[in-house]
């Protein structure tokens, strides 16, 4: 009887798994965890029920695959291919290794002193898939990377084809009572065991070698995005040098100008001096150009660097950008890495936006609060009116259709982090996002 | 009233206090004293004798400083809580935001404007501060506190929370949209005039306009709709006729 319980508990544990591999490998990362514990029971009984009336086994991973590419469709970003070729992955890989480690236990099993008892398979294979689900859960970074890079790589087609056949293959293994496939059963059948076997280890080895090319590529990226950062930061600083250079000259020029007047002591030259030469570079003191060095309050090199680097381009493209921050701010109780992603967004979009606009400003406020940290943008639009609900849904952008992911994935990093809170405001013509952080006590 | 202001340019002092002057006597608006200082110490020593809740008129740039004021603001905030305070700036028109929230500063106003501007801005503080020294109206905040988030709104502009997503609500106000962590049992409790319309939306009762059986929908004040469940259709349509 317990035997029954546990063919049951693993059969529900590797529909689990199934799924959760397969949602790891499209990166959809929104399915609650209870839905997915649910979901997997409830598929695990009906293809048991399935299986049973029909006494067709080969419905198993015909079903399994129709409904991972149901779930699939829930993640749009990918292609119906695409798709396929991770529910082909979830359902082979876990099949797979499930038959070969058993029979691998098996073997060790026979060899070994204990007993043999009805129940001996099922507890191992209760064993293997609860392994099997620690190492995905494991390695759920290192498979969300994986599949990121497989996409595009050379072993995406090849592993494709293997993949194609593996099915095929576990369709003939899984003791079939369509005629064709039952026929092939007995004919090869074992040669399929050995073919699988072989397909098994090369798909293990291809997941092996992708895994760690994945992990070379993401580190390359990294620091290639590091050191285009670090030259464009020389870069800007070289642009405001040459300002300063420009403004020096300039003030030579004028004093120049004066002295010879003042010796002269016609006022009225002055006069007319002071009203059209120095009067005018009250503007340029007070447009907020040198703003940027109030960014030195931020003790932290990474957000420093990407804030100025973002208010040099935008004060280029003819924004004025106006930065309060009061205080030092020493560091920030989030991921960096996230917090850097959320702030780009804001203020890119922020820039984005005040480009087109009239007034053409931009207003970054970044402050410490009692126990909340505030990042604010504003910034001038173009719009009389805003849609708030429609923002921060996938497609949509009131940028004519260039992009509208920004806001989104806004919202997608933000579902990971529980203190932060998102406030969207919009006061014509100014455009307000902050971003508040609660210190956790 | 009582009105302080802080301002290190005698020219600028005097002109502003005039305009206060002028102000007060055409909307005929007493009170009791006008200080008018470069001195912050003058101000927190006086906080003590003011019969009325006070508003201040700061200068933010006190002697080259230019965070000075943000100083004083905080000053003052430690022995007067209510207060209102007015920055006089040279650069209002994006005027530092962190003020606002640190200091709960009322409004920034810009030396810069032409006369008329400025004084109509002027008047308009006082006039704000006027009522609000006459009805002490309660203030009517609708706030969420956890352990992950602290929002707080005034309750009239809110209109509806929605879930968003595992854990996530969004609260729709009049002018805004706040993104948190919560759950809307949790909130559900904090108000009487929220009613849970469906099982993903907290609505507020005085913002429902109407009621479409037809669509089973609650038409709000601002044209938008939220679904109604059937259990709380009866609900909602006796509290649409007042019921």
């Amino acid at each position: 009887m317990m035997m029954y319980v546990y063919d049951l508990i693993a059969g529900v544990l590797a529909g689990i798994c199934h799924v959760v591999l397969y949602l790891l490998l499209i990166r959809y990362d929104r399915m609650p965890y209870k839905m997915m514990i649910i979901l997997s029971i409830v598929f695990t009984i009906l293809l048991g029920f399935v299986v049973t009336v029909t006494g067709y086994p080969e419905w198993n991973s015909i079903l399994l695959l129709l409904f991972l590419l149901s779930l699939g469709l829930m993640q749009n970003e990918l292609s119906f291919m695409q798709n396929l070729y991770f529910a082909l992955i979830s359902l082979i890989g876990i099949t797979f290794a499930r038959k070969f480690i058993l029979e691998l236990m098996f073997q060790l099993f026979m060899v070994s002193p204990f007993n043999l008892y009805l129940w001996t398979t099922s507890i191992m294979h209760l064993m293997i898939i609860i392994l099997i689900g620690s190492c995905i859960v494991l390695w759920r970074k290192k498979i969300g990377r994986f599949a990121a890079y497989i996409e595009s790589s050379r072993l995406y087609y090849i592993s494709y084809a293997l993949l194609f056949i593996g099915f095929l293959l576990s369709l003939i293994l899984t003791t079939p009572s369509t005629r064709f496939l039952a026929i092939a059963n007995e004919r090869y059948g074992e040669m399929s065991v050995i073919i699988a076997f072989i397909l098994f280890m090369i798909l293990l080895l291809m997941a092996i070698v992708g895994s760690y090319l994945a992990k070379e590529r993401f580190m390359e990226e990294q620091a290639e995005r590091l050191n285009a950062e670090r030259l464009d930061y020389v870069e800007k600083l070289e642009y405001m040098h040459a300002d300063l250079a420009n403004f020096r000259h300039d003030y030579m020029n004028i004093l120049m100008a004066l002295d010879t007047s003042v010796k002269a002591k016609n006022l009225q030259q002055i006069e007319r001096i002071y009203y059209e030469v120095i009067a005018p570079t009250s503007d340029l003191m007070n447009n907020h150009e040198l703003d940027i060095v109030k960014l030195a309050s931020i003790k932290i090199p990474e957000v420093k660097s990407v804030l100025s680097v973002k208010v040099i381009a935008a004060q280029q493209q003819g924004i004025k950008v106006m930065i309060d921050i009061p205080q030092t701010i020493e560091k920030i109780k989030m991921p960096i890495v996230d917090f850097i992603r959320v702030i780009s967004i804001l203020v890119d979009n922020a820039i984005e936006e005040a480009v087109v606009s009239d007034e053409k400003k931009v207003q970054i406020a970044f402050f410490e609060m009692n126990d909340l940290v505030y990042f604010i943008v504003k910034n001038s639009c173009r719009q009389k009116e805003i849609n708030l609900h429609r923002l921060y849904e996938k497609r949509y952008s009131n940028k004519n259709g260039r992009r509208g992911y920004g806001l989104f994935s806004l919202k997608r990093i933000l579902k990971q982090m529980n203190t932060a809170t998102l406030e969207t405001t919009f006061i014509a013509p100014y455009f307000t996002q902050t971003l508040i952080l609660k210190k956790e006590n | 009233m009582s009105i302080f202001i802080l301002e290190d340019d005698i020219i600028q002092a005097a002109q502003l206090r005039s305009v206060v002057e002028k102000i007060s006597e055409q909307f005929q608006l007493p009170f009791d004293f006008i200080h008018v200082t470069s001195k912050y110490e003058e101000i927190i020593e006086k906080i003590p004798l003011t019969n009325f809740v006070p508003i201040y008129f700061l200068d933010i740039e006190i002697k080259g400083e230019e965070r000075k004021g943000l100083q004083v603001a905080q000053e003052i905030r430690k022995h007067d809580t209510q207060g209102i305070i007015v920055f006089v700036t040279t650069h209002a028109n994006f005027a530092p935001i962190s003020y606002q929230y640190m200091v709960s500063a009322l409004t920034f106003i810009d030396k810069g404007l032409p006369n008329d501007e400025r004084n109509q801005l002027m008047t308009q503080c006082l006039l704000h501060y006027q009522a609000l020294n006459q009805t002490k109206m309660p203030t009517d905040d609708f706030i969420i506190e956890n352990r992950h988030t602290t929002v707080r709104v005034p309750f009239e502009t809110v209109v509806y929370i929605m879930t968003d997503g595992p854990h996530r609500l969004t609260l729709v106000t009049t002018n805004r949209n706040i993104h948190f962590y919560g759950t809307l049992k949790e909130i559900e409790k904090i108000d009487d005039r929220l009613l849970r319309c469906h099982q993903s939306y907290l609505v507020n009762t005085e913002q429902i306009s109407a009621y479409d059986a037809a669509r089973k929908n609650i038409v709000l004040k601002n044209k938008e709709t939220i679904p109604v469940s059937r259990r709380m259709g009866k609900t909602v349509r006796q509290l649409v006729k007042g019921e």
